[in-house]
């Protein structure tokens, strides 16, 4: 579904933010993308929905080169930052309306699909409110629908966990185990590592920009858990500096 | 006071802040730019109404006049850039909460908002006024040194005065939209009321003189009860140093009052804004279904109407070309006569010159980039193509400006019993031009986006590709004059118009292309 290829990504001052990074994200398989603060998780996520530019490397979702196929990859994809701005002139409804327009979702599926996930986050009464009014959470769960209603071949969420409820975070975890079960598949970034460890077939691992363990998730954890696993490849990261 | 330092530093910076773009050296640049522009402005029309009215007033006897007018007329036209600005600046702002959860108090994060309002009034006032004061000197036939140092403390002092005004305007706006259940549309309604008085004043802004020598004494006395602070100020410049602390007093001290006044409610004028009711009895029922070009379009129309400020500067044009044209169409029997004295040849292309001035002022492209601020990742993230994206946006200044473009062709061709032929050509050449402005807008704005201001207002009202567009076009529309004036009486106008159509539509195209294969590079680098 998501192939990253040699990707490397720089801002201003040649810092490398993501240095040659390969990541495939298979069909049907949740994806864990995990590391410390400034790792380069968020700019690799938000490289792959199509928000940033970058040089070096190429990005393919489900064959489309996010380059040179943008409007085709973007179509296939769902991205959910860690905290959405959203129109806040609109109310709930017409921003989601305004989301599948731009999808080109027809009428009868959009509706049964906002009932579906909208009643699922227990928002359904709100969505007449103009969106100002939200809470973070609020906000959190509107921009998680307007994701869900596309039907993503490909969810990218980055801490889509933080400022859920506990039920909406439960409710989150089965739409995403419901995407997989269609064929599509999640890639998200999180620091709440049992979540990662319960929720994902797969875990990978960025330090410093650079991809340093990937694999099924019983494979990286081995014997120990996750946390362990983490903190120790944060410690070797710390010696080698 | 060290706290109060700070803040006001804050706002002062929040305030240069807001017309730059870019990074370094281009940074400074855009500021120097756009305060160019302002100065160039506000000296521009102060100097030429200041000389032409003291040559007036001293030919009439009463050049004591000469201060207190211009100081008027300096007072409402830099309160028309800052009362829109009010309710943004001083009872809006991303940034409340974080500075009412510091140590402050209300009074200073109120007297710093204030301040921000002050400044910028200050600048423009303080530009006003030295062509003004230049022609006191002059028209007045003064000698006294001491005279400048008057000038001085009345360029700081006077733009108190829109401060308050703006921030009662700003206010008012906040407080009643704050009550109503349809804020925008009310908030709307009462600037659009605020703007046609606003209109109606300018339109007499010529006769101010011819009114004066008519109503002398009627003037002396207003400027003694209503105007105090204005006609204080004219007998201080005169040398009543008694007089002149007095009007200082009278900009100041109400300025102060206003402030403590509004700090003391400023946490609950805040709180009424910021809670918005959610009801909870939405029922969701079949949700209708349009394609991403139209959706955009109505989300860009929806962001217009939804935001005050966005809808009165950026569309000002378009009402100012409506009651324009209504107001041609009412006075039929008046400009008649004047037009048949002139002849066609004369007036006609003066109402073309006029409407390509005011579509000029439609400017929302430019700016629509920058108003996307921190959502712009939902149009990165979407499957748009670029012609969908872009296209919307200059489609607003379209809805906007071609509409209003006929209905004032219509109504001034019949108030000028204009000939068809001409009055197609004439609405072709502004439809032409509102074409070429509403690409050239997008294109300035991707040039100069400004995605990290605070509040939308000055965003609209201050951004680098704001006064570009506004400014820049308005030199377009001159040169255009210009060359109507070279070619244009040879040729005829209708021709002129077709020839111009043509160059806008090209321009128009060529640029719109340019913007579809740089365009979206341009986007995804923000």
């Amino acid at each position: 579904m998501l192939e990253i290829r040699n990707f490397s990504k720089s801002y201003t001052g040649n810092r490398k933010a993501v240095d040659q990074l390969n990541l495939s994200v298979p069909d049907g398989q949740i994806t864990g993308f995990i590391g410390h603060n400034g790792a380069g998780k968020t700019t690799t996520l938000r490289c792959v929905a199509g928000i940033l530019d970058f040089r070096e490397g190429s990005i393919f979702i489900d064959g489309h080169d996010i380059h040179k196929e943008p409007v085709e990859a973007k179509r296939v994809t769902a991205f959910l930052p860690d905290n959405p701005e959203l129109y806040d002139f609109m109310s709930g409804i017409k921003y989601l309306k305004f989301v599948a327009d731009l999808y080109r979702i027809p009428a009868d599926v959009r509706t049964e699909r906002i009932g579906k996930y909208a009643d699922a986050f227990e928002m359904t009464g709100v969505l007449g409110s103009p969106v100002s009014g939200y809470s973070h959470g609020m906000k959190q769960k509107l921009a998680l629908i307007s994701a869900l209603i596309r039907a993503p071949r490909l969810l990218i969420l980055d801490e889509p966990f933080v400022g859920l409820d506990p039920s909406a975070a439960f409710v989150m975890k089965q739409f995403l185990r419901e995407v997989c079960e269609k064929g599509g598949s999640v890639l998200f970034s999180t620091h709440v590592l049992e979540v990662a460890e319960k929720l994902c077939d797969r875990i990978a691992i960025i330090r410093g920009g650079k991809l340093v363990e990937e694999g099924p998730t019983e494979q990286i954890v081995g014997k120990e858990s996750l946390e362990t696993v983490f903190l120790e490849l944060a410690q070797e990261g710390k010696e080698d500096a | 006071m060290r706290e109060l330092k700070l803040l006001v530093g804050v706002s002062f910076r929040q305030m240069l802040h807001t017309f730059a773009t870019g990074q370094g050296k281009k940074r400074n640049v855009t500021v120097a730019g756009a305060m160019g522009l302002m100065a160039f402005l506000a000296l521009y029309i102060s100097g030429l109404y200041s000389w032409m009215m003291g040559g007036l007033l001293q030919e009439a006897g009463v050049v004591d006049f000469l201060i207190p007018v211009m100081t008027l007329l300096a007072v409402a036209v830099s309160l028309v850039f800052t009362f829109f600005a009010a309710s943004g600046i001083v009872f809006g702002g991303k940034d409340t909460d974080l500075i009412l959860s510091m140590p402050v108090s209300a009074f200073a994060v109120m007297l710093s908002r204030m301040s921000a309002l002050y400044l910028e009034n200050l600048l423009f006032v303080g530009l006003w006024m030295i062509p003004t004061g230049a022609a006191g000197f002059v028209f007045g036939g003064r000698t006294d040194p001491l005279y400048f140092l008057r000038l001085a403390l009345a360029i700081l002092f006077v733009p108190f005065l829109p401060s308050l005004l703006a921030s009662l305007g700003g206010y008012a706006i906040a407080w009643a939209s704050a009550r109503m259940k349809r804020r925008a549309l009310v908030s709307n309604l009462i600037s659009i009321l605020l703007f046609l008085g606003l209109i109606i004043g300018c339109m007499q802004i010529n006769r101010i003189g011819t009114l004066l020598l008519e109503h002398e004494e009627e003037a002396r006395r207003l400027f003694m009860t209503w105007l105090l602070p204005i006609g204080l100020l004219g007998m201080g410049m005169e040398g009543n140093w008694a007089a002149l602390a007095g009007s200082l007093g009278l900009c100041v001290l109400p300025f102060l009052a206003a402030t403590w006044l509004f700090s003391t409610r400023y946490q609950k004028i805040l709180s009424s804004l910021q809670s918005r009711l959610v009801r909870t009895d939405y029922r969701l029922t079949k949700v209708g279904a349009r394609g991403p070009f139209e959706a955009m379009v109505k989300k860009e129309v929806g962001r217009l109407f939804s935001t005050t400020a966005y809808l009165l500067n950026a569309g000002m044009g378009v009402f100012l070309l409506l009651a324009a044209g209504i107001w041609m169409a009412v006075a039929r029997d008046q400009i008649a006569p004047l037009v048949s004295i002139a002849g066609h040849d004369a007036a006609d292309p003066v109402v073309l010159g006029c409407m390509a001035f005011l579509l000029t002022t439609v400017y929302p492209s430019a700016v629509s980039i920058s108003l996307e601020g921190r959502t712009i990742w939902l149009l990165k993230e979407a499957p748009l193509k670029p012609s969908a994206l872009f296209g919307a946006k200059a489609c607003l200044n379209l809805i906007l400006a071609w509409p209003a473009t006929l209905v004032f062709t219509a109504l001034s061709a019949f108030a000028l019993e204009m000939a068809p032929a001409r009055a197609a050509c004439m609405a072709l050449s502004g439809l032409a031009l509102s074409g070429f402005l509403a690409v050239a807008g997008l294109a300035l704005n991707l040039h100069f986006p400004k995605l990290d201001c605070d509040n939308d207002t000055v965003v609209i009202k201050q951004s680098a590709s704001a006064m570009i567009a506004c400014f820049g076009s308005i030199i377009l529309v001159a040169l255009s004059a210009g060359l109507y004036v070279l070619v244009g009486n040879r040729i005829g106008m209708e021709a002129f118009c077709l020839a111009m159509t043509a160059l806008f539509a090209v321009s128009g195209l060529v640029l719109w292309k340019i913007l579809m294969q740089k365009g979206p590079s341009r986007l995804e680098a923000l």
